[in-house]
């Protein structure tokens, strides 16, 4: 029995030494993996890598698709042709919603919350922060504003409505704009910030451009609203963009997994976005000398231009987009005997992918100021040095020649409209040519004006009755977040959006 | 009082016997399927008292009294046989009784107990059984044996994952896998699951083991039968016990080897009338097969160059080719009274229905125990495993090689064209791989080091006591070399966009367990017995991944990362350990009422400091009717036994999962364009969208089962039924939340997950004469898994595929359930069909389908007679939907036999309109506008439509069979062969799914995962056949 005993002890006491060591032999969950705070510098990198990136991604397909500037093709059920006929299904759209809110913003309330003492941090976050939620607001319409970004405390966060969400958003790139010129700040970005280097004049001067454009979006709801801000804002003398090389534009670079995504969309789904016949014919109908650089000819080498419709069978007998969109080229192309260019390695490799992903152009800032001089200042002829200079802005990207950019001024740069209808017609559709590649705002310019004039996909195919007006919204967040109700349909229009 | 009567009157034939004279009678027991001898087999004279056992070869002498002219052989586990006595030398052979379920089977901490006395659920497999159809992968082999048993083959690919699930679910996205012991030691079973868009089929690691070293499989269900293994073991667990070495029995070297082909085992049925096109015409980039009659004429071929058309049956089935499965083992076993030992190697060659894919296995296994001092054990167990893999791509991208070859062009032939031009870039006429260069180009091998092992000390402290150590470690290397050819068009196993791209895998994996324990058993009065079991687990997991892709490659075929213009790394480090408290009190009383009680307390290192304590209980009873009240007892019923359970078992977090972390940035959109991080030189950080919760706690999980088991005609035919309900509750996962709040998911404990479940187990001999038997074992399991709820606000949760359509758990819905998108509806319930006469699709998804079957039954067959074996397992299930992309592609793309089941084009050549879609149109009226084949096959089945993709999943196989012949032990007599057996065998061997067409149902496109039953282009299953034979010296 005293042997029983024993041993009873003895296991008492292996058992008491395993507890009291335990506590710190389990103290090992730190993650070596993965740190949880991180430099402000780095999120940086990831919020301006990620806001060109969806600029040549989702919101590039979506948004060029609705607005014809490219047309879906491949096999029927292939996305791109899905969403050329207006089937962007809730599911379809979680992906771009979650990168701008749970990546790019969630990253920016990162960065303002870390950099006290910081302003040119604080600065160029809240300049990005009015650039994506106004990109989410013309997508979407009302979300959460007031509320976002607390969990775990709201996990539901209501939405707020789009036109305060719009007010809002101007107050914060103001904000953003006397952060950036603050004279001491203990950090401040450098090539880490990969749109502008680090170069906060061009951040002001994109900030400016950027109020510009959304104040011109009230051309329809609130005209007076619309002529008040903006006569303002060019009268206070605020910097704006004076060359192309003020773009707001994400650089990508020739190296794998580093290139611009719209062409690494053209490798990795081969011959499902090709150019729509709508924009090339308008293009054609002038010889525009942008052509060569946006599209490759078909016939190979013939110097004439096809562009595709969501109804063609498969095939890939048409132009393809060209270096504009995917960079130069490295090597020549390789047609096959029809004088298509097949997509293969050869032909995928022989770009250097590293075209920028433009999001606010030089080119653009010009056609705004066209339109404003049109609509609210001195009419046409104030309106048309702007417009020029919007034309070349675009051709100078394309790279054509001053002599041809001449020629074609010449033959189309009069804004000679019968009425100022016609002529915001004129310069939308300039502005629609030269926003080729520009997310997003082609499909804004059409809603707030009707330019260009398009006929929607053809009713055998179309999923809505009519052309997209917003986007449902995305699935991830009407299936989690009960205050969001999803649309009946995508002819739900923005706030702005009130033109007949 | 009748049994007084009958000892009185063997009392009384003793003594009359006992005054006749004697005479001696020797010979020798051997076992009629192998041939070994026999000891401890009971031999009595019958009719008299006279009696002795064999010795360890099998041998024994008795004095027989002169009125016994026969003697009665018995062994535990063999049919009891009699034999006249001829001569004074009798030699017989014993048959197995399969009737007689393995009364001893192995519980949880190894401990050998009666299975009558249990109040919980076990199955055991044996080393026969397990081996019949000669899989590769041993979770294969279970397949159908067990009741409440789900395996699950992602596809038939040599070294394709498996996933097992055991009683169904009870966590919502943690493993579901039930934990894999061998010889006491928990090993690794990771590693099984497959990306959807990128990389090969991927092996688990259970695949590591050799089937020939294994004695037996324990199968413990449920958290009342492992209860003691804690955490790991929420989803049951297997035991493994490997063979060994027996002590007092002869040195003897047992040779085995086995031959099968492997084959494709269901191929689709093709139209081979109208050629590569749309609408009628002939088109030579286009991937349908809508183009015109094939009538012999002239066309341009994709190179344009001139060709006849013409129909090729065979296109598809040319790119497979015939596969071969090679099995050799050698052992070498033995043992004296006080030590055992057993070696073995067995060497697999395994080479699958594709080109570059095969499995080489070699596994070199020793045990050895010793008795080193009287009280004092010592063992060792280890084996080594060096296999090397080479598989091929899957999945939903253009590397797969049947990502769109199941429906080639009916007029194209792969074998009319070159697969390269002279510089190595392709020919082929669509965007995707060519499937034959894919296989030559894009490689993927893998090479696994493996030492599983544990070393034991048993010491008997006392008579009824011992103390016993067990040490266990699971350590593996595993190095894997991906390669994609310049010029792949794929995702591949880098994603390198055509340049060409490396991929090189270093993990390792270190598991150590250790375990003390106290195991006695004592009789504490003269009726009530005691057996305990109480000790402490330490578990240790450690796991170490690097992964080094290089692209944009230089020099063709040369598989180093120095060939990579752009390198990138990146590794990651995981470790926990756990260590838990345990302890198990049964109490027997009078051998018919038994009652065990365990606890277990877990001190996990994944929660924080405040809740990483936690204890779970569990009870279970068994009262075996028959001994308590003999007279229940007859010739009727020989056995009855109800045994009733309850049982909790904590679950611990994922290490880590307790903070918010920043993650290396990078940009992706799904469709292939991605930015990988450092980005022109730059590194970036973004705040993970996943958010922790510090306060995370263990999810539970409790179940309630009860059991019958009785037992008729002397054994000859027993009823197992055991039905049961599992609630886990406090599950963590990640819980979706707008990304409005920064987050896409918060990791918490949320919901609760239900299960209802019932088994049934109906085993009987029909046949059995001293000649042979047959035995037939039907098991029926039913498993109805419900998601009780997710968190407050959350309908559902993905569990894998596509963003759509997929694989979802919804509140209140079966577990898995498939959604995708569905066809607009008229008001009257019927398609909406548009102007067009065809259907549209609706803007919102739906749930689409249940993956989970009805129920799923398997029947063994076991039928010996003189020494010929044959054995057969029909595997059916009924339900269980099946999403499958491969059906919907055949249809869509105008290849599958019924899209030409009426004439496509009419008298005058135009293209003809034979279908008229079902449905109603927007104005009310039921549709009548007819349409082509093309329309009508490519509208049901358009790309991606998730409604039309759904088919039901019941199949009825032939999943194993064998017929053996064991030559009997007079021929070998003399030659050295102990016993020689040879025979015949298959797997897969018959299908028959009336509700799904042209595949096999059984396909994951996840591999070893809790999303079941989708399918994204996958490769089909196998099925082999061979012969085999066994020898022992």
């Amino acid at each position: 029995m005293k042997k029983l005993q024993n041993i009873i002890l003895g296991t008492a006491a292996i058992v008491l030494l395993t507890v009291t060591s335990c506590e710190k032999y389990l103290d090992i969950n730190t993650n070596p993996n993965a740190p949880t705070s991180a430099p402000i510098q780095q999120v940086l990198t990831n919020v301006t890598v990620n806001v060109g990136f969806a600029g040549g991604s989702d919101m590039h397909r979506f948004t060029s698709l609705i607005i014809q500037q490219f047309a879906g093709q491949n096999a029927p059920g292939t996305q791109s042709r899905e969403y050329a006929r207006y089937q962007i299904q809730p599911t379809d759209v979680n992906n771009l919603y979650s990168t701008l809110f749970a990546t790019q913003l969630q990253d920016i309330e990162y960065i303002l919350k870390n950099s006290e003492g910081s302003p040119h941090y604080s600065g160029i976050a809240k300049i990005l922060k009015a650039h994506i939620y106004s990109q989410a607001v013309d997508m979407w319409g009302d979300l959460p504003y007031t509320e976002a970004f607390k969990a775990p405390e709201i996990n539901q966060p209501k939405l707020d409505k789009a036109e305060e969400i719009y007010k809002t958003i101007i107050t914060v790139i103001n904000e953003g704009i006397t952060e950036v010129k603050a004279t001491t700040s203990a950090l401040s970005p450098s090539a880490n910030e990969t749109i502008f280097k680090g170069d906060r004049v061009k951040w002001e001067k994109f900030a400016n451009t950027l109020k510009l454009r959304l104040f011109l979006r009230y051309s329809a709801k609130d005209p007076a609203f619309a002529k008040a801000q903006l006569d303002a804002l060019i009268a206070s003398n605020a910097p704006f963009m004076t060359s192309i090389a003020d773009n707001f534009q994400m650089d990508f670079v020739d190296a794998t997994a580093s290139q611009n995504p719209i062409h690494q969309f053209e490798n990795t789904r081969s011959d499902q976005f090709f150019p729509n016949k709508f924009l090339v014919d308008l293009m054609n109908s002038t010889s525009d000398p942008r052509r060569p650089t946006y599209f490759t000819d078909f016939p190979f080498g013939s110097g004439t231009y096809k562009g595709a419709t969501p109804l063609d069978a498969q095939s890939f007998a048409f132009s393809r987009m060209h270096t504009y969109l995917r960079g130069e080229l490295k090597r020549p192309l390789v047609p096959d005997a029809q004088g298509r260019i097949p997509s293969n390695p050869a032909n995928n490799t022989a770009y250097t992918g590293a075209a920028p992903i433009r999001l606010l152009t030089f080119a653009e800032y010009n056609f705004i100021r066209a339109e404003h001089a049109l609509r609210y200042g001195a009419g046409a002829a104030a309106a048309m040095p702007f417009y020029q200079a919007g034309i070349r802005a675009s051709m100078t990207m394309a790279g054509v020649s001053a002599a041809n950019q001449d020629a074609y001024i010449l033959a189309n740069g009069l804004l000679n409209g019968l009425n100022l209808e016609a002529n915001v017609a004129k310069i939308i559709t300039q502005k629609y040519i030269a926003n080729y590649g520009v997310a997003l705002e082609p499909w804004n310019d059409w809603r707030r004006t009707g330019y260009p004039v398009l006929v929607p996909v053809d009713a055998s195919i179309a999923a809505e009755k009519a052309i997209p007006r917003s986007l449902f919204y995305p699935e991830s967040e009407v299936a989690s977040n009960p205050n969001f109700i999803q649309k009946p349909n995508q002819l739900v229009r923005i706030f702005w959006d009130t033109r007949p | 009082m009748k049994k007084l009567l009958q000892f009185l009157f063997l009392m009384f034939v003793i003594a009359i016997n006992a005054i006749a004279q004697d005479r001696a009678v020797t010979g020798t027991v051997t076992a009629r399927e192998d041939g070994l001898p026999l000891p401890g087999v009971s031999i009595r004279a019958t009719g008299s008292t006279a009696g002795t056992t064999t010795d360890a070869n099998g041998r024994f002498s008795l004095l027989v009294p002169s009125g016994s002219t026969s003697l009665t052989f018995s062994y535990i586990g063999y049919v009891q046989q009699v034999a006249s006595i001829t001569s004074n030398s009798v030699n017989i052979s014993l048959v197995a009784d399969q009737t007689m379920l393995s009364e001893v089977v192995v519980t949880a901490g190894g401990i050998k107990r009666n299975k009558d006395d249990l109040g919980y659920s076990i199955s055991t497999v044996s080393s026969e059984e397990l081996v019949v159809g000669r899989a590769s992968n041993p979770v294969n082999s279970l397949a159908g044996k067990v009741a409440g048993v789900r395996v699950s083959s992602a596809n038939g690919q040599v070294g394709s994952s498996s996933g097992i699930f055991i009683r169904g679910f009870t966590t919502f996205t943690g493993s579901n896998q039930p934990l894999f012991v061998v010889d006491g030691v928990p090993i690794d079973n990771g590693g099984g699951f497959n990306a959807l868009q990128t990389g090969v089929s991927n092996s688990n690691r259970a695949i590591d083991l050799n089937q020939e070293d294994i004695e037996s499989m324990s199968i413990l269900k449920g958290p009342a039968a492992a209860a003691l293994y804690g955490s790991r073991a929420a989803n049951g667990a297997i035991l493994i016990t490997t063979k060994k070495g027996k002590a007092g029995t002869k040195n003897s070297v047992e040779f085995n080897s086995s031959l099968n082909l492997v084959e494709v085992n269901r191929y689709p049925e093709y139209q081979n009338m109208y050629a590569q096109g749309t609408l009628g015409n002939f088109n030579s980039g286009s991937i349908t097969s809508w183009g015109p009659e094939i009538k012999g004429q002239s066309v341009t071929n994709f190179r344009g160059e001139s060709e006849t058309l013409t129909a090729y049956p065979d296109n598809v089935t040319d790119i497979f080719k015939q596969g071969s499965n090679i099995q050799n083992n050698l052992s070498f076993q033995g043992g004296t009274d006080k030590s055992t030992y057993r070696l073995s190697y067995g060497n697999l060659q395994e080479r699958g229905f594709l080109e570059n894919n095969a499995l080489k296995r070699n596994n070199f296994t020793v045990n050895a125990t010793s008795q080193v001092a009287p009280k004092f054990t010592v063992g060792v167990s280890a084996q080594y495993v060096l296999s090397n893999s080479e598989r091929s791509q899957i999945g939903n991208q253009l590397s797969n090689p049947f990502f769109r070859a199941y429906f080639l062009p009916r007029s194209f032939n792969l074998a009319n064209y070159p697969i390269q031009n002279p510089d190595g870039s392709q020919v082929y006429f669509d965007v995707t791989d060519n499937p034959l260069w894919t296989l030559r180009n894009n490689t993927y091998d893998d090479v696994v080091n493996r030492i599983i092992g544990n070393a034991s000390l048993k010491y008997d402290i006392l008579p009824w006591l011992s103390a016993n150590y067990r040490l266990g470690v699971d350590s593996y290397a595993f190095n894997a070399v991906g390669y994609d050819q310049i010029g792949a068009r794929g995702q591949g196993n880098t994603i390198a966009g055509g340049t060409g791209g490396i991929l090189n895998i270093a993990q390792n994996s270190r598991d150590i367990n250790s375990y003390f324990q106290l195991i006695g058993s004592r009789n504490l009065t003269k009726d009530l017995k005691l057996d305990f079991n109480i000790g402490n687990e330490i578990v240790e997991t450690n796991f170490t991944n690097t992964s080094t892709t290089g692209k944009q490659l230089s020099i063709r075929d040369l598989k180093n990362i120095s060939n990579a213009a752009v390198v990138t790394a990146g590794n990651s480090i995981s470790q926990s350990r756990l260590v838990g408290l345990f302890g198990d009190l049964t109490f027997g009383y009078k051998r018919f009422a038994n009652i065990s009680f365990t606890g277990r307390n877990d001190f996990s290192s994944t929660f924080g400091a405040d809740n990483n304590s936690y204890f779970y209980p569990s009870v279970a009873g068994s009262f075996i009717a028959t001994e308590a009240l003999p007279t229940l007892k007859g010739n009727i019923l020989s056995f009855l036994k109800l045994s009733a359970n309850y049982a909790k078992v904590g679950k611990e977090a994922g290490a880590y999962a307790t903070n918010t972390f920043f993650n290396q940035a990078g940009a992706a959109d799904g469709f292939g364009p991605s930015i990988v991080f450092p980005f022109n030189n730059l590194n970036g950080r973004t705040f993970s969208n996943l958010q922790a919760d510090p306060n995370l706690r263990p999810e539970f999980t409790t179940s309630k089962e009860i059991g019958v088991e009785a037992r008729f005609l002397k054994d000859r035919l027993s009823i197992e039924a055991a039905a049961y309900n599992t609630l886990s509750t406090d599950l963590i996962f990640a819980v979706p939340v707008g990304p409005s709040t920064g987050f896409t998911t918060q990791n918490k404990n949320a919901g609760s997950l239900k299960q209802k479940g019932f088994e049934l187990l109906v085993s009987g001999t029909p046949v059995k004469t001293q000649n042979g038997f047959w035995s037939v074992s039907v098991n029926y399991t039913k498993i109805t898994p419900t998601v009780e709820a997710l968190a407050p606000g959350v309908p559902f949760i993905q569990l894998g595929g596509f963003t759509t359509p997929g694989t979802r758990l919804y509140a209140g819905e079966p577990y898995g359930i498939l959604f995708g998108s569905v066809f607009n509806r008229a008001p009257d319930g019927k398609f909406l069909i548009g102007a067009n006469g065809l259907r549209s699709i609706s803007p919102t998804t739906a749930a689409i389908g249940n993956t989970n079957p009805d129920w799923t039954a398997g029947v063994t067959n076991n039928i010996n007679f003189k020494g010929v074996n044959v054995n057969f397992l029909l595997d059916i299930r009924k339900g269980g939907d099946v999403y499958s992309r491969n059906i919907g592609d055949i249809y869509r793309t105008g290849v599958a036999k019924e899209t030409a089941e009426f004439p496509r084009f009419d008298a005058s050549g135009a293209v003809a309109k034979p279908y008229v879609l079902d449905g109603t149109l927007a104005n009310g009226q039921p549709n009548t506008t007819a349409v082509t084949a093309q329309e009508y096959w490519s509208n049901i089945y358009a790309f991606g439509t998730g409604e039309s993709y759904v088919f039901d999943g019941s199949w009825f196989r032939l999943r194993e069979a064998s017929i053996s012949y064991t030559i009997p032990a007079s021929v070998l007599q003399k030659t050295p062969i102990g016993k020689l057996e040879v025979g015949l065998n298959g797997r897969n061997l018959y299908l028959h799914a009336p509700n799904f067409p042209h595949f096999d149902p059984e396909t994951n496109a996840s591999g070893a995962s809790n999303s079941q039953g989708f399918e994204a282009n996958g490769l089909p299953q196998s099925r082999n056949f061979g012969f085999f034979l066994r020898a022992t010296l």
